[in-house]
């Protein structure tokens, strides 16, 4: 199976994986681990910690590769398993009991290149210091929740699937994250009438 | 490129656009083209276009130290593909596992029988040893200046007046517990399977190792946590079910306990005057002379570093050692100019057999 590169598709190198070809899971660890690792990190657990639960999640992959079935998404696949692994490491500090007692990192990179965005910096940094301050009063599942929709791209169905929650549930979480926003652009319009 | 998304008018609008978000989160060339030529022709739109810009960039939030992830990546895809060769490894991995349980549970039978037999040959013997481990340790400041306190993990506390912290002897715990009574700054060894808590009557300061400061006078209504480096999380009171407060570099929670509801409130930037001199003090050493160096720390930590100023007046110090404890410091700086300390007390002597 040398055909196999990294523009084959997921479900390619799956069942490719699943066949017996390693080569084919290093593909799709290659092509997740940036995005495990940020995802992993949110949930406020040090570094080393989420490098090793996404290196034992690839090496059980492959110890168990005859009981794994085909997946719709294999995306959706590891990021569940990353989440699983990571709760049960936080559950074992003991620092998780609850979904309320979940943690989510909301916190900002020190400075964003607002050129490459076509924006003046200050312009932007103003802009995101509002936006920050805003969605700080967001429940952090909501903050989850908007993470995996518009970041990740992620499906309304696999995101519930991946919370652990209705889909009901994942669409108020969003609807309430766009209500701040709109709420938000409301009162700078009324500003930008009266002001201009 | 896809199909020209002009009907894009609120923030909103923006946000729910794939191709926009595409934009936001890689800044292709090509979607940067569609975006200028985008934002030339409505420029009555660029309000929404910056706003939901901003919006996106904090639902990202914080991305720490991308270049890496090539690089493990490509480590985790190299173990794969060497690790997981032809060969069967299963059959060995069950054998050894199996090997390792057996081992593991002849040991602990041996050791029970063997701590069985030293019980019965003279339990006084373990008694002390378990005194020593629950030993409590309590330093009090009772000085006008600050006070430097080791902790047996290797962080360091500076104690202000009036305040006093308590800890065990050994810190062999889950975690790593320290009493506060009035305000000190901690500088926490990095270990996040132990994290560090400081209890306070008023809040309680979680973190795996930064830099912060806490003050929490007893009978005052008023309780305060400032971090230096890091992230710290703060609790209310012992209540643990309370959800936590993230507190980020320059960040400051106050809380103002009356008629037993506690109010808090968060403020950014500290301001330069009012933050305490090490929360300014970046210890960046750039071909810094040592003598220099030193000074630097005798200033801050409160202590006195004896070295030989004839052998070591050419040794200089490059190191950037914003949020290391005050013992890390000091053996990093012996460890960049070979020599070695020691410590009694307040004193430090220095001893190295100096520079070319």
């Amino acid at each position: 199976m040398e055909n196999l590169d990294r523009t084959t598709d997921d479900s390619a190198l799956w069942l490719a994986y699943r066949n017996g070809d390693n080569a084919a899971l290093g593909v799709l660890a290659e092509r997740y681990y940036g995005a495990l690792r940020r995802y992993g990190m949110k949930f406020l657990v040090d570094e080393s910690i989420v490098e090793d639960c996404i290196q034992d999640l690839f090496l059980d992959l492959w110890q168990n590769r005859e009981r794994i079935s085909q997946t719709p998404s294999v995306k959706f696949y590891l990021f569940k398993a990353i989440r699983h692994s990571i709760l049960g490491h936080l559950r074992y500090q003991q620092r998780f009991t609850n979904e309320e007692s979940l943690d989510w990192d909301t916190s900002l990179p020190e400075t964003f290149n607002a050129e490459s965005l076509l924006i003046e910096q200050e312009t932007l940094n103003g802009l995101v210091a509002q936006m920050h301050a805003q969605m700080e009063a967001l429940p952090k599942r909501e903050r989850e929740a908007l993470f995996l929709r518009y970041y990740e791209n992620m499906s309304v169905a696999d995101i519930s699937g991946l919370m652990g929650v209705n889909r009901q549930s994942v669409s108020n979480f969003l609807q309430k994250g766009m209500t701040r926003i709109r709420t938000k652009w409301f009162v700078t319009m009324v500003l930008n009438l009266f002001f201009f | 490129m896809d199909s020209p998304d002009y009907d894009l008018n609120s923030p909103e609008d923006f946000l729910k656009n794939e191709h926009f978000r595409r934009w936001v989160k890689y800044r292709g060339e090509d979607d940067r083209s569609f975006w200028e030529d985008f934002l030339n022709r409505y420029p009555e739109k660029r309000p929404a276009y910056e706003e939901a810009v901003a919006t996106l960039l904090v639902i990202f939030g914080d991305d720490p130290d991308e270049e890496s992830d090539l690089v493990r990546a490509g480590r985790l895809r190299a173990l794969l593909d060497a690790g997981a060769g032809k060969a069967e490894p299963l059959p060995l991995w069950r054998w050894l596992r199996w090997i390792a349980a057996v081992l593991v549970i002849g040991l602990g039978f041996w050791w029970s029988k063997a701590g069985y037999e030293s019980r019965i040959a003279g339990y006084r013997l373990e008694h002390p040893i378990a005194l020593e481990e629950e030993a409590w340790i309590t330093r009090q400041n009772q000085s006008k200046e600050v006070l430097l306190v080791n902790l047996p993990d290797g962080s360091s506390v500076l104690l202000s007046k009036a305040s006093s912290i308590r800890f065990v002897k050994k810190m062999n715990g889950a975690r790593r517990d320290v009493y506060l009574d009035g305000e000190g700054f901690f500088e926490v060894v990095k270990n996040p399977a132990k994290p560090f808590l400081v209890h306070t009557d008023k809040l309680t300061t979680r973190v795996l190792g930064t830099s912060f400061r806490v003050k929490s006078f007893p009978g005052q209504a008023e309780a305060e946590v400032v971090v230096k480096t890091g992230k710290v999380a703060v609790m209310t009171g012992d209540n643990d079910a309370a959800e936590p407060l993230m507190l980020y570099p320059n960040q400051r929670v106050s809380l103002i306990r009356k008629n037993d509801k506690v109010f808090r409130s968060v403020t950014g930037a500290v301001s330069a005057e009012a933050a305490t001199a090490i929360e300014a003090e970046p210890f960046d050493f750039q071909f810094t002379p040592v003598s220099e160096a030193f000074k630097t720390l005798e200033m801050h930590y409160a202590v006195k570093i004896h070295f030989d100023q004839e052998k070591m007046g050419r040794c200089t110090v490059t190191a950037a050692l914003k949020d290391e404890p005050f013992l890390e410091k000091i053996r990093l700086i012996c460890l960049a100019t070979e020599s070695s300390f020691e410590i009694k007390g307040d004193q430090v002597s220095i001893s190295g057999i100096g520079c070319p």
